[in-house]
């Protein structure tokens, strides 16, 4: 195995990982209901995401292309969600809670997550070389499901 | 006074109906085999794509819904729709690209069929099909309910059995004429309409009450309201809010009305722009649930609104009351568009899974698909209309259960099964099952004292986690897929690529 398939493979180990310890949690923090547990289902939501497009771009050098992307949207996403939980309560809310709901969850991340998928769609979306190797492979055997193997 | 009163308004509306139904008479003449009707022929390029998944995905839930959500539990409510930022380049990353590559080398029609080429197995092929037709059924049991409630304050009509049964006549004729084809571009239409309308009424919905400062002075200042509503977990608990932000940002990963569009594009490498267009498109939409879920009760607030007996009144009761007639009947055609465009759907992606999947799974096909997907899609609108009349409730929550049950039943076996080869079918199955299990039971003990959850928290949330949950613990305990259970040389492409 060369070195970037290693790599991806350790990016992928990773994002399995965090995200079985991320769904756990998630379970745990709703059984308990303590201001805690609140915190860490919150942070543990807004998480979510990013391992999950790790796991998705886990593929020769994608999620190491993209790795910068997936820094700033966790910083984004995480540092928006502990903004409004420290803005809640004690009247503080209002218009500043709105701005960072609807910019620092929505609007930023739209800019960054659809300039970086288009910057970055021959190494983290669809090349090529793969789309042919596809097309070879699907030549002899199109069309049909395939689901009679039982299970 | 109702819009049957107001001419242009219901001229307006009725022109939306008629360019519909004149769509879906157009598509019927082109559909001529099963592949048009599932997936439009695999011929659409982005643009009509992108707004068909955005006007497919937003529907009467956010148009009407939204607005009426916000005025119950105030900003907390906007959770739901944050998640837009990402979700759209999430989406494609993790099951977009997968999935339309997928139907470059297999025929591919649904989301059971997908499940049933990477896990080659008919049981998860024929439990996602039961789920999708679940989850079929609330979906379009809160469209016909936010269809009734829109037509009822439109027209002044007395119960909401009429008004649901005019709105499922529409939905019918145009989606049981021209399945997916005359779908997808009724869906542009819609989508086209609901982007323009969302623009407009905002700016209005900003305007009206004074402009932003007053808006939160306004509803700060209200005994009904006060700065509970600006708070941004005032209206619930954090597992409330972040729950919704959970459940709508990473359960977009399992809609069926959302994944199917990918089958749909005529290239693959159109995707490039896909999140761009898409998640655009969703920015804008979103500012209809903002503005007049602040709008109203703002206005509500300042003495200019009667305070709403039904939260779900919220956007008609903005519309009729403040917005000109011409600019009404274009945002209520808006709102007619997001709620059946989303409803055609369902019809298809129901019938699909009901004709096609579950007999497959059973090893009983249907023989001709086309006309029995055609059958099917009578029983299901029926099924979801008197879902719709028994629930109950508000719109929203009957399309947060909706979409908690695809999420929950769909989305690990497709976002994690489509990229990591150790995923085995029968992990898939058990958190297909956990999932759609879950949000069910969860649902329905909500609604007494034996929920066993913390307050504020989401049956839809804790289903999906214990869904992903399930999926991992299952894959780690059972044995890795080898032989004729492993994905085939083609899928491992698809999922390598």
């Amino acid at each position: 195995m060369g070195r970037r398939g290693k790599e991806s493979r350790v990016s992928r180990n990773l994002a399995v990982a965090t995200l079985t310890l991320l769904s756990l949690a998630l379970l745990a923090a709703t059984l308990v209901g303590h201001p805690l547990a609140q915190a860490v289902f919150a942070i543990g939501a807004l998480a979510f995401p990013v391992p999950l497009i790790a796991l998705g771009v886990a593929r020769r050098d994608g999620s190491a292309r993209l790795g910068a992307v997936l820094l700033a949207l966790t910083l984004l996403l995480v540092g928006s969600g502990v903004g409004l939980l420290a803005l809640s309560g004690g009247g503080a809310g209002g218009a500043p809670a709105l701005l960072v709901l609807l910019l620092g969850l929505g609007v930023a991340p739209l800019v960054l997550v659809a300039i970086a998928y288009a910057v970055a769609f021959g190494r983290a979306g669809i090349d090529e070389r793969d789309l042919r190797r596809i097309r070879r492979l699907a030549g002899g055997e199109r069309p049909g499901t395939d689901g009679d193997a039982g299970g | 006074m109702t819009a049957s009163e107001r001419p242009l308004l219901l001229a307006a509306s009725l022109a939306y109906l008629v360019v519909v139904l004149a769509i879906g008479v157009w598509a019927a003449r082109r559909t001529r085999n099963a592949r048009d009707f599932f997936i439009a022929g695999q011929g659409v390029g982005l643009v009509v794509a992108a707004l068909a998944t955005m006007s497919a995905a937003f529907s009467g839930f956010v148009f009407l819904g939204g607005p009426g959500l916000t005025y119950r539990m105030g900003i907390v409510s906007l959770f739901i729709v944050a998640p837009v930022g990402f979700t759209s380049g999430l989406l494609c990353w993790v099951v977009g690209k997968r999935l339309r590559l997928l139907a470059e080398a297999r025929e591919v029609f649904t989301v059971p069929d997908a499940i049933a080429c990477r896990y080659r197995s008919r049981a998860a092929a024929g439990l996602a099909a039961v789920a999708v037709a679940l989850g079929t059924v609330g979906y379009l049991g809160a469209q016909f309910l936010a269809l009734g409630v829109l037509l009822q304050s439109m027209l002044g009509l007395q119960g909401l059995a009429p008004a649901v049964a005019v709105g499922v006549a529409v939905v019918l004729a145009y989606s049981v004429a021209g399945g997916m084809l005359a779908g997808v571009y009724t869906d542009l239409f819609q989508g086209a309409l609901m982007t323009v309308a969302a623009l407009a009424v905002f700016a209005l919905a900003v305007r009206v009450p004074g402009g932003w400062s007053a808006i939160t002075a306004s509803i700060a200042d209200a005994e009904a309201f006060g700065p509970r509503f600006l708070d941004p977990l005032g209206g619930g608990t954090a597992f409330t809010a972040f729950g919704f932000f959970f459940v709508f940002g990473v359960g977009v990963l399992g809609q069926p009305q959302m994944l199917h569009k990918f089958y749909m594009l005529r290239d693959p490498r159109q995707l490039r722009w896909f999140p761009a267009v898409l998640g655009g498109s969703q920015a804008a939409c979103i500012l209809i649930w903002v503005g007049i879920g602040l709008a109203v009760p703002a206005l509500v607030a300042q003495g200019r609104l009667a305070p709403l007996e039904r939260p779900d009144d919220a956007a008609a009761a903005f519309l009729l009351g403040f917005a000109p007639d011409a600019l009404a009947g274009l945002v209520l055609a808006a709102v007619l568009a997001a709620i059946m465009s989303t409803a055609d759907s369902f019809v298809n992606i129901g019938s699909a899974a009901l004709v096609r999947d579950l007999p497959r799974a059973l090893r009983r096909p249907v023989r001709d698909e086309l006309l029995w997907g055609r059958i099917v899609t009578v029983g299901l609108a029926v099924a979801a209309a008197s879902l719709a009349l028994a629930y109950g409730d508000l719109v929203a929550l009957l399309g947060t259960f909706a979409f908690g049950t695809f999420a929950a039943a769909l989305a690990p076996a497709l976002a994690v099964g489509l990229n990591w080869t150790r995923v085995t079918a029968r992990a898939a199955c058990v958190s297909i099952v956990t999932g759609t299990v879950l949000n069910v039971t969860l649902e329905l003990l909500r609604r007494t004292d034996a929920f066993p959850f913390a307050a504020g928290v989401l049956p839809a949330a804790v289903a999906l986690a214990g869904s992903f949950a399930a999926l991992f613990l299952a894959t780690w305990w059972t044995a890795p897929p080898r032989g004729e259970a492993a994905p085939d040389e083609t899928v491992r492409a698809v999922m390598e690529a």
